[in-house]
């Protein structure tokens, strides 16, 4: 009961209760919601590798632009690799325009 | 609504009803992003964090689901701990768990929880940025109170637990509106009938015995329509105001007494006449006889001949006036204007009727 996980419990009730799960023990909650963070992270980290591993091949191509890609950043195509090896297949917008720098800009003014 | 995946959490604005799911995906975008956070992720695209959220939402949605499913499957309705650790076993199925051949494996050592455990060690403590309130916050309507609720009885088909009608003011009104409407209706009714009914002794032509079926009762109700509304009021009978029923008559003595040996305007007049005949019956509600000088005129009689056998020259109007002269008053000329223009209403009425009924007839 020490741990609090990441995901409020109301959220995790909320869903659960939606999908015909109804309880009021916070320990079941928690355990819900700690199994999901886990599976998150898991899915984080494969993502993680698979930008990692991107970002070394590009960066043994061109080291020009070094600085522009040193960042980690989530995208769709590391997120639909990992996520296919946990059997969800999430296929990349082919021409969706959704820039990276979107959600950098308050990691960027951290830095 | 959709079930909790929509990836549109910015035009949230276009449905009213996805208020709560637009805030708990809200929610869920931020604890996602926490998480990524926590792995190592500097940044992400928005729809790939939208995407992850969507997956985590789905995650504990399907656990939810098999846990249920677990739960009714061992006959109960309520869920515990072991049946959200299998459906936790069945989702990470796919990737497998250590101890999942096992048949007669505890649950609680179920290689499920013991990874469960070493993540919950491993992992740094990264609570949720803000505190939430909890949602979705149901608004209490407030209802009518039922007829037990208000202490009220209700009538006898009424179950006491629907709620009590409103107050007696807001429907009681409606009720006399309602009543003066229907009054006004009835009235109008009334006259339509007394037209017909007047019509009606034209059609069998029945001669001096057939009496108009006017009803006895109608100059109560006509005075008290007269009260509410003038131009309601049903035409007078006959006898009530003796004005009006000159004006043919004289203009036609006069025409006969002048010209009698015109033979053409003759018939002109007595087409016309044969055409206005039943009008002009219905008007003067048929058996009524007209005294004129002691000769007693028949306006009922059917052919318009009656005309040519007036021979009197005097003006019905002098001879009525002569007849009672206590009621000269009513002989007003804005009386008789009125008179001439009801009874010019009802002549083109009954004609119409009569020219529909006409028509009618075939089809019967």
């Amino acid at each position: 009961m020490d741990y609090t996980p990441t995901i409020p419990d109301e959220l995790v009730e909320h869903y659960l209760g939606k999908s015909g799960f109804q309880c009021r023990d916070v320990r079941l909650i928690r355990l819900v919601a700690v199994a999901t963070q886990k599976f998150i992270a898991d899915v984080a980290t494969d993502a993680l590798q698979h930008c990692k591993a991107r970002q070394s091949a590009i960066v043994k191509d061109k080291r020009d632009k070094q600085q522009k890609d040193k960042r980690l950043i989530l995208t769709m195509d590391g997120l639909s690799k990992s996520l296919r090896e946990y059997g969800v297949n999430v296929k990349h917008q082919e021409y969706f325009a959704d820039s990276p720098s979107a959600g950098l800009d308050p990691a960027s003014r951290e830095e | 609504m959709n079930d909790g995946g929509g990836e549109n959490v910015e035009d949230s604005g276009k449905k009213k009803n996805s208020g709560v799911n637009a805030f708990s995906q809200a929610i869920a975008r931020i604890a996602i992003a926490q998480i990524c956070e926590s792995v190592g992720f500097q940044g992400f695209q928005h729809s790939a964090l939208d995407a992850l959220s969507d997956v985590a939402v789905r995650y504990v949605q399907e656990v939810g689901k098999t846990a249920d499913l677990y739960a009714n499957l061992a006959g109960r309705s309520q869920g515990n701990v072991f049946d959200v650790i299998q459906g936790l076993e069945d989702l990470g199925s796919v990737q497998g768990f250590s101890g999942a051949s096992d048949v007669n494996r505890c649950l609680f050592s179920s290689g499920t929880i013991r990874e469960l455990i070493r993540h919950v060690n491993e992992a740094e403590e990264n609570p949720f940025a803000y505190s939430i309130p909890g949602f979705p916050v149901v608004k209490d309507v407030k209802r009518n109170p039922s007829f037990v609720q208000a202490g009220e009885s209700p009538p006898e088909h009424v179950p006491s637990w629907l709620p009590v009608f409103p107050d007696s003011e807001s429907y009681s009104n409606l009720n006399s509106a309602e009543k003066k409407d229907s009054d006004c209706r009835n009235s109008k009714v009334e006259q339509v009938e007394e037209l017909r009914n007047a019509d009606k002794p034209l059609v069998p032509r029945s001669g001096l015995g057939a009496s108009v079926a006017i009803s006895q009762e109608n100059p109560s109700k006509a005075k008290r329509v007269i009260q509410c509304n003038p131009f309601l009021a049903p035409p007078l009978h006959f006898g009530e105001k003796e004005v009006s029923q000159v004006s043919v008559p004289i203009r036609l003595s006069d025409e006969v007494s002048v010209q009698p040996q015109n033979h053409a305007t003759m018939e002109n007049q007595a087409c016309m006449l044969e055409t206005f005949a039943p009008a002009n019956e219905a008007v003067k509600t048929a058996p009524v006889d007209l005294e004129d000088g002691g000769n007693k005129i028949l306006l009922n009689t059917k052919s318009p001949v009656q005309f040519r056998l007036r021979r009197s020259g005097k003006p019905l109007s002098k001879a009525v006036g002569l007849l009672d002269k206590d009621h000269e008053d009513f002989a007003s000329p804005l009386c008789a204007e009125n008179g001439k223009d009801d009874k010019k209403r009802r002549t083109e009425q009954i004609l119409k009727e009569s020219e529909s009924d006409m028509q009618d007839l075939p089809h019967l």
